[in-house]
């Protein structure tokens, strides 16, 4: 295995797992501590919100009280109530965002095949699917919060849930209608609408992009 | 967020999962069908029986409307909490599992019926991967080089050997 298959391979089998699988630990260990039978209620209590847990606190190892305040550290780093799964969310998306564009760029780096619109096409697919996984995600999981008395840990599972279900959808969608090769193809486009826009101006740098048009060693030469 | 707002979120969700339920079957239907009729080209995700888990939010949704309007009626089922948890955790475990068998089998029924994966037009997503499987391996030695060729910007592609097979 060269370099190249290294990257590709960690960017598609390791980089988009690590936010779920970490959620999902998040999950287990509150699953865990609270039982499955365990339940958590939002209440406002004086004009502050508060978590309530049912259960006996004696047997939790992390939950070790039964009324939290809803922005009590505790609370939001296992992701329980809406600033937890809100927390759970950005945090998964960035980190996501963090190791797939890296990726991305080395493995573009290292491909002679691929100019910078397929660059710029695949990371902006990608942080479009990501961005919008981890708001649906979120967004579920808030409505979640208090909606059941009959579940323990739902808001969480169905945060997780719906971010890799919606991202599995974008998925779907985009190999069905071939929605990043639009984009690379709108990008490969764009030196030449960019000419007939402002060809007085603009030219220099089109010419440029176009020059850079294969292989990433190209681009980044095109820099003045 | 109030009570109403949340229903409309869930139930904006519970269509998206139904929904894509639906194309899940619609198109697993036809590459079932294009297989018996040995179809040139056959395109499916990898991934594309998980949308069976989708079903799990409308159920949760429907119970806790059902516990919202009746709730005399769920609290008759209070003692029997803990084997309905596990029966839903068991029920959302072997919708996993089964999403994973549909899948493969999938793959399976398009090899045995002697389709070739094609690699190099085969895409990959961030969690899927898209399968292609041509119907001979000169099939997909034209794509591959056409797609080559248009990957290079309309420059004829070099001639190595071309990537087929696992």
């Amino acid at each position: 295995m060269d370099l190249l298959e290294a990257v590709t391979l960690s960017k598609k089998c390791f980089a988009p797992y690590v936010s779920p699988f970490l959620d999902t630990i998040t999950l287990a260990r509150v699953a865990r501590d609270l039982g499955f039978n365990g339940n958590v209620i939002s209440k406002v209590i004086k004009g502050r919100q508060m978590v309530a847990l049912t259960g006996y606190p004696g047997l939790r190892r992390i939950f070790t009280g039964t009324l939290y305040s809803s922005r009590n550290a505790k609370i939001i780093n296992m992701a329980i109530g809406a600033m937890g799964i809100t927390k759970m969310a950005t945090k998964g998306g960035v980190l996501t965002i963090c190791l797939t564009v890296p990726l991305s760029v080395l493995e573009c780096y290292l491909n002679d095949k691929t100019a910078w619109y397929h660059l710029g096409g695949n990371i902006g697919a990608e942080l479009i699917k990501v961005g919008t996984s981890s708001l649906m995600g979120a967004i579920t999981g808030i409505a979640f919060v208090g909606g059941s008395t009959f579940f323990a840990c739902p808001p969480i599972g169905v945060a997780i849930g719906i971010t890799v279900f919606v991202g599995l959808t974008l998925d779907y969608l985009d190999a069905r209608y071939r929605l990043t090769e639009k984009l690379i193809a709108l990008l490969k486009d764009l030196p030449d609408e960019a000419d007939k826009a402002a060809a007085a101006t603009g030219q220099g740098v089109c010419n440029a992009l176009r020059s850079g048009g294969l292989g990433m060693g190209g681009w980044t030469h095109i820099r003045p | 967020m109030n009570n109403k707002l949340r229903h409309v979120v869930i139930l904006f969700f519970d269509v998206l999962c139904i929904v894509m339920l639906w194309i899940f079957y619609h198109d697993f239907k036809t590459t079932l069908a294009n297989i018996d009729n040995q179809v040139d080209i056959l395109r499916f995700s990898n991934r594309a029986g998980f949308f069976i888990v989708g079903i799990i939010l409308p159920l949760m949704h429907l119970l806790i409307i059902i516990e919202q309007l009746w709730p005399d009626f769920i609290r008759k089922f209070e003692k029997y909490k803990k084997p309905v948890n596990n029966c839903i955790m068991g029920f959302v475990f072997a919708l996993i599992i089964g999403g994973f068998i549909i899948s493969s089998w999938l793959q399976y029924r398009a090899e045995s019926a002697g389709y070739e994966y094609c690699r190099y037009i085969s895409g990959t997503s961030a969690l899927a991967k898209t399968l292609v499987y041509t119907n001979g391996a000169k099939l997909c030695e034209d794509l591959s080089a056409k797609a080559r060729t248009e990957r290079l910007g309309g420059q004829k592609a070099p001639s190595y050997p071309l990537s087929l097979g696992h």
